[in-house]
């Protein structure tokens, strides 16, 4: 009985790997949506962040929805999976770094992570801790070798 | 040897996603400067002008013209962040707030006299804010107190809780 329950996990950890793939690709398309709605916004929320030169941080405002965008679909469709979740883990790690500084400095101020649906989120050990989750699924795609409905799947077993 | 291309494929890919999120993102910004990709919003002097065109004060500066009593002290935080703690003798108007605060202080902001806003620090953005709309009205000489509040206090200079003036 106890093995039979074993063998029940193992099987449905491909299931586990492919809803989270499905939730982080759809929560990183509707940040990237929010964040190309308001560009404007996110250019004062990443210089606001104070850890970027201006001229890094103009650029990396441009750059940051078109990244998650990508990785996004990526995840979805199941192309790169890995390769997406590098990105995105290392987008995260940039993330957890500029909210821990400026909480450590004492300052507060608006996230921005997602501009829609009216969110207004405050920099806080609340977004610390999900942007810590995201991170930990990203590295564990990182570490999957077998994606199940997915392009690289396929690609493989050709 | 296997491990090494599969590692090396990813890279390859996330390489990849930076390179194009790169030329589209520059490319975007560079077709529609004053847009966004979904061509909403415009975009009329970028806040980024605003934030450097905006005249800036160090704390050791604004602590001089604290003790020459030249400078009038903005807090722009809430009012509860306020009253736990403010730069002695600074006023309190939250950045939301300004429109119905600003007529009550009217009379302590005189044309003579530095105005010196300040918030939770660097990056934060609600004493530009203010100090945007203080300039709106005709005051030039208003300041963006580098540091804010923590910078302040770090310092150990005097500060008041609870409500004043």
């Amino acid at each position: 009985m106890e093995r039979k329950c074993i063998v029940n996990l193992a099987m449905l950890r491909p299931v586990i790997v492919l809803v989270l793939r499905l939730v982080l690709g759809v929560v990183f398309i509707i940040a990237a949506y929010g964040k190309l709605l308001h560009p404007d916004v996110l250019v004062s929320t990443v210089i606001n962040f104070d850890i970027l030169p201006m001229g890094l941080a103009k650029l990396f405002a441009y750059v940051l929805p078109w990244i998650e965008i990508i990785s996004g679909a990526m995840l979805i469709v199941g192309f790169g999976i890995r390769g997406a979740s590098l990105s995105l883990g290392l987008l995260l790690v940039s993330f957890i770094i500029a909210v821990a500084v400026n909480m450590h400095r004492g300052v507060s101020m608006e996230c921005g992570c997602f501009d829609i649906f009216g969110m207004n989120e405050k920099i806080g050990s609340a977004i610390l801790i999900r942007d810590t989750i995201f991170l930990v699924v990203t590295v564990v795609f990182l570490f999957t070798k077998k994606f199940m409905l997915s392009i690289d799947g396929r690609m493989k077993k050709k | 040897m296997d491990l090494n291309k599969s590692w090396r494929s990813v890279f390859m890919t996330t390489a990849g996603v930076y390179l194009i999120s790169f030329i589209l993102g520059v490319g975007v910004h560079s077709v529609m400067p004053n847009e966004g990709a979904a061509g909403r919003l415009n975009f009329p002097e970028s806040y980024v002008q605003e934030i450097s065109s905006m005249k800036t004060i160090s704390i050791e500066d604004a602590y001089s013209s604290y003790t020459s009593n030249s400078a009038v002290f903005i807090d722009t935080r809430d009012s509860a962040e306020y009253r736990e703690g403010h730069v002695k003798g600074a006023i309190n108007i939250p950045y939301d707030q300004f429109q119905q605060d600003y007529p009550e202080y009217e009379k302590l902001l005189t044309k003579d006299k530095k105005i010196i806003t300040y918030c939770h620090g660097t990056g934060c953005g609600l004493s530009v804010d203010v100090a945007k709309d203080l300039r709106a009205l005709g005051y030039t000489e208003v300041y963006v107190m580098t540091g804010g509040w923590p910078g302040w206090i770090n310092a150990r200079l005097p500060i008041s809780v609870g409500r004043e003036p």
